[in-house]
């Protein structure tokens, strides 16, 4: 018995639709509250940092990577970081074109692992990798503990 | 046979809770920090791990074992995640073995982690699409109507009727009243299971385990490197694993042969020959209260259908001659599918090194096993435990 | 260290309901096709027939239609007609939907079941529904029918067939 590709056309197979119909709540979890209610009330990025080994993650941990020591120190790092990648996209996961090109980055903290991956303001042309960037957040009143609170990073 | 031989040297479970603060990379490190605490062990000592959980869609994260990768303690090594449906929680430390009695390292971290409180507005959702796509999917089938199906077939094979099949629900249930991880450990009595909520007859809501959000994990590690970390350590005698056929409607629903093929693979390593005789405790996987019935007949730890008869006189009470679910099982626990599975495992290794606290059975047992079960009634996975 | 103080508490419903929680709607839809032993089945019923797999080897007819004996792992043989009857092996009655929601006390209960439909070898059998009967009065090892859509409406799926029924 061998494969037989005696239709072509896929539309012709008969077929049966389905789908799964659930949906997810996911819970922020204990480091990932620390953060975002530090940037909801504070408007500030927290990073963990492991009093065994001195590795400093964000987004922040609860346990250290590297020794897998619990976390007892979380620590600010403001919202200013460097761009550390970039790139710009013309369409979305459906293959749409957006309207006008999304550029993204990733921005990383001097000696923290890990980084926060957000939209970047202003054009290609004005990039630079190892650039200040900072990040615009929404007003305070206006924030709800997600990622969106923060609208972009900025140039410094 | 050729194997080395393996040992289990450190084990450690979150608490099983109706939804999590916790994320599951968060609960897999959890478990798995008191897993290494308890064996003695620093991150930097394990040399490979592996890690078990249910279907992505529970969890609601696609590439789940990556994304468990870091709170299993498996940045930068040797990582792979396995899966066998619900058989996992019992696979998963089978999975350990085969890291370490290959030879292939001499330490091995085991991790299970599940978190379905994200999945609304129930986990069965993600259970749609097992049935067949085109000859049974039309007809809108659920979990539940299967496990209705099978106990009913169980029960009219053997004459039991539904008080037969209660009775291990409360014992098991208030079995976990002394576990420390228990969901939901409640006092139940016959009356309170017979006169629970009827959703799919035969199958009463008190009849079915509790899903859950939880952890464990394990350390496994080679004769020499065990001997020098412990002097109790806990031995993988043997181990097992069989699949049946997806054409789950053309099977003999009131016996699961495919247990019964993983059990025989397990005892014939760990030199088991009468295994009702030389099984002393043992955890068969419960997430069904006739799920354990069925599991100690395939077992080969009775007859056929006399499992509810022993359950009726005591003798799987945590007193009696053959303690079954000790721990309090899926039904008393809690049911974070492969956690469930390996907190039967931890709940071995204590039993045999006497550190079962409240849950201790007596007589101090030397051999021991757990099971687990799952995908369309088709799995077994089998672990046979020395001291 | 001794396993009696287990992390973690987990949250109350109303702890659960004030957290932070990120929702999403995933959009998971498939269309799955039929294959070639399930698309000759499926064409089986459109005409009002059960067709049912053979293989010569083994000797067994084999329900549900499959292109492999995996017995011994063989092509199958071709397929044969075999009865619109069988027996009830074992069958439940559902009051829940799938999300756990309750039916109402007016609405039909679910009423899953194995057949063994008559003609396929030993013990090979479908999940279909039984209808048209008191569910207090459906029994192991009754026998059933197929009730079959008319002709026209019948579009090739395994709904073509409405339910079983005692007879």
């Amino acid at each position: 018995m061998s494969f037989k590709e005696t239709i072509n056309v896929n539309t012709m197979l008969g077929y049966f639709e389905g789908e799964i119909p659930v949906n997810y709540q996911y819970t922020l979890g204990v480091g990932g509250n620390k953060f975002f209610t530090a940037l909801m009330e504070k408007g500030e990025f927290i990073a963990s940092e492991c009093t065994a080994c001195g590795v400093k993650t964000i987004y922040p941990l609860i346990y250290c990577e590297e020794c897998f020591a619990p976390i007892e120190k979380y620590i600010s790092l403001g919202v200013e970081g460097e761009l550390y990648s970039f790139t710009e996209c013309h369409y979305d996961y459906q293959g749409n074109k957006y309207d006008k090109p999304h550029v993204l980055g990733l921005v990383r903290f001097p000696g923290v692992r890990g980084g926060i991956f957000h939209r970047i303001a202003g054009n290609m042309d004005s990039l630079r990798i190892g650039m200040k960037v900072v990040a615009k957040l929404k007003p305070k009143a206006e924030r709800s503990g997600t990622i969106d609170d923060i609208i972009c990073f900025e140039t410094a | 046979m050729g194997y080395r031989k393996v040992a289990i040297v450190g084990a450690g479970l979150t608490k099983f809770v109706r939804r999590a603060e916790e994320t599951g990379q968060e609960m897999a490190y959890l478990a798995s920090k008191m897993a290494l605490d308890q064996a003695g062990l620093k991150l930097k000592d394990v040399e490979m791990v592996t890690v078990g959980s249910a279907p992505d869609a529970f969890d609601g994260v696609h590439m789940k074992g990556e994304y468990l990768l870091s709170g299993a303690g498996g940045n930068g090594k040797p990582y792979i995640r396995n899966f066998v449906g619900g058989g996992t929680g019992v696979f998963a430390p089978i999975h350990g073995w085969m890291h370490v009695a290959s030879g292939a390292c001499d330490v091995c971290l085991v991790v299970c982690s599940e978190k379905m409180s994200s999945c609304h507005p129930h986990p069965q959702g993600a259970f749609l699409t097992i049935f067949d796509h085109t000859t049974e999917q039309p007809l809108k089938p659920t979990l539940i109507w299967i496990f209705a199906l099978e106990m009913r077939r169980y029960m009219e094979t053997y004459g039991l009727t539904k008080a037969d099949v209660a009775r291990v629900a409360v014992k098991n249930k208030n079995n976990a009243l002394d576990h420390p991880s228990a969901h939901v450990a409640e006092a139940v009595t016959l009356e309170d299971v017979l006169n629970s909520e009827v959703l799919a007859e035969p199958v009463n809501r008190l009849d079915i385990s509790p899903s859950s959000d939880g952890a464990a994990a394990v350390v496994l590690a080679s004769e020499e490197v065990a001997k020098r970390l412990t002097d109790k350590p806990v031995w993988i005698a043997g181990v097992g694993w069989n699949l049946d056929t997806a054409y789950w409607a053309t099977k003999d629903l009131y016996y699961p042969r495919y247990v019964e093929k993983a059990a025989r693979m397990a005892y014939e390593m760990a030199g088991i020959t009468e295994p009702h005789k030389q099984i002393q405790v043992a955890e068969p996987y419960d997430p069904f209260d006739y799920k354990e019935l069925h599991h100690m007949e395939g077992l080969l730890l009775c007859e056929r259908g006399e499992a509810a008869r022993l359950t009726a006189e005591g003798y799987t009470a945590r007193t009696g001659n053959l303690p079954i679910c000790p721990s309090g099982g899926a039904l008393g626990v809690g049911n974070p599918i492969s956690a469930t599975g390996l907190m039967k495992v931890i709940e071995i290794f204590l039993q045999l090194r006497e550190e079962a606290g409240k849950r201790q059975v007596p007589g101090k047992p030397r051999v021991g096993l757990a099971q687990a079960w799952g995908d369309l009634m088709q799995v077994g996975t089998v672990i046979v435990l020395k001291r | 260290m001794k396993i009696d103080q287990v992390p973690m508490k987990g949250l109350t419903s109303e702890e659960y309901e004030r957290a932070i929680k990120i929702k999403w709607q995933p959009k998971l839809q498939y269309a799955w096709d039929n294959g070639i032993a399930i698309g000759k089945y499926l064409a089986g019923l459109k005409e009002g027939k059960i067709l049912a797999s053979q293989c010569i080897k083994c000797g067994r007819i084999m329900l549900p239609v499959r292109s492999f004996c995996e017995l011994c792992w063989r092509p199958t043989d071709g397929e044969v007609e075999v009865k619109d009857t069988g027996v009830i092996n074992t069958f439940a009655i559902c009051h829940v939907n799938w999300d756990a929601s309750r039916l109402r006390p007016d609405e039909p209960r679910h009423i899953p079941a194995v057949i063994e439909i008559d003609g396929a070898s030993k013990g090979q059998g479908i999940m279909h529904v039984i209808g048209n009967v008191d569910p207090k009065k459906v029994k192991i090892g009754m026998r059933v029918r197929a009730v079959w859509k008319p002709a026209q409406e019948r579009t090739g799926t395994i709904t073509d067939i409405i339910f079983f029924e005692p007879y």
